[in-house]
């Protein structure tokens, strides 16, 4: 099983997973009160979506080590669920409606971000082998 | 958060990100027909450890909180992954799995989540 772990790309996930994780702690610090709308949160998890959407869409399946430092690691590591799904639990006893909202909010943020991103990425991708086409024709 | 605090979350971060690694190889969509099935366990067993740590609530100090709850888990649970998935398993036409991921996750992560939460509850009252 463990032969599916390349230990090079493993520790590119951790120093990455450790920068994003940096962000995030910096911008919200150690705030874990419950009971308010997770703003913060929610704009890191879709900035962050956003960029991993320009990541994916512009190297697809290349890059595997940019991509796990920078997809896996960076951009995983600053955005984050667990904090959002114990801040809906705990709207979800006090205010129901609020937990929904935020649930729907968040997932439509989220897959709002992504196809942006995606569609970003494949533009990036596109002009780059237009360029280098143009490139080799001359 | 005092340097040093914001030193050994962003470490426990790191760690946490790699577990998440982890996890994603030895379960790969690949062969889950595409489905991101470790992605979601990361999820669901992160919310599940931060409802924990949460219900411990003041049983733990502050700074372990943080470097557990912002820093490890934080780390290792993931939203760009699921929706960047989500969006490229819809647009491969595979409704059914996109759907699932979306909400499964959010509907799993906060049951997780609210039962860690009761555990640690409990866990605090017996403790005390």
């Amino acid at each position: 099983m463990l032969r599916h772990i390349h230990l090079s790309l493993l520790g590119l996930v951790a120093a990455g997973g450790a920068l994003g994780v940096f962000a995030r702690a910096a911008l919200t610090g150690a705030e874990t009160t419950t009971g308010t709308v997770p703003w913060l949160t929610l704009l890191i998890n879709a900035c962050g979506t956003l960029l991993l959407g320009v990541l994916v869409g512009w190297l697809g399946q290349r890059r595997a080590r940019l991509q796990a430092f920078l997809g896996t690691g960076v951009l995983g590591g600053f955005t984050t669920y667990s904090a959002l799904a114990v801040q809906t639990a705990t709207w979800l006893a006090m205010a129901p409606w609020t937990a929904a909202a935020l649930a729907v909010g968040s997932l439509v943020a989220g897959i709002l971000s992504a196809m942006v991103g995606l569609i970003i990425g494949s533009h990036i991708a596109e002009t780059h082998s237009h360029r280098e086409g143009a490139e080799n024709a001359q | 958060m005092n340097d040093s605090l914001l030193l050994a979350t962003a470490a426990a971060g790191g760690i946490g990100a790699a577990l998440r690694y982890t996890i994603d190889r030895i379960l790969p969509p690949a062969r889950h027909r595409g489905f991101p099935v470790g992605i979601l366990i990361v999820n669901i067993t992160g919310s599940l450890a931060l409802g924990v740590l949460s219900g411990l609530g003041s049983l733990l100090s502050s700074e372990l909180a943080a470097v557990v709850g912002v820093g490890l888990l934080g780390g290792y649970t993931t939203f760009s992954a699921v929706h960047v998935e989500t969006v490229l398993l819809a647009k491969r036409r595979h409704w059914r799995q996109a759907l699932v991921n979306l909400f499964g996750t959010v509907i799993l992560t906060v049951a997780a989540a609210a039962v860690g939460m009761v555990i640690g509850l409990w866990a605090a009252d017996v403790i005390t």
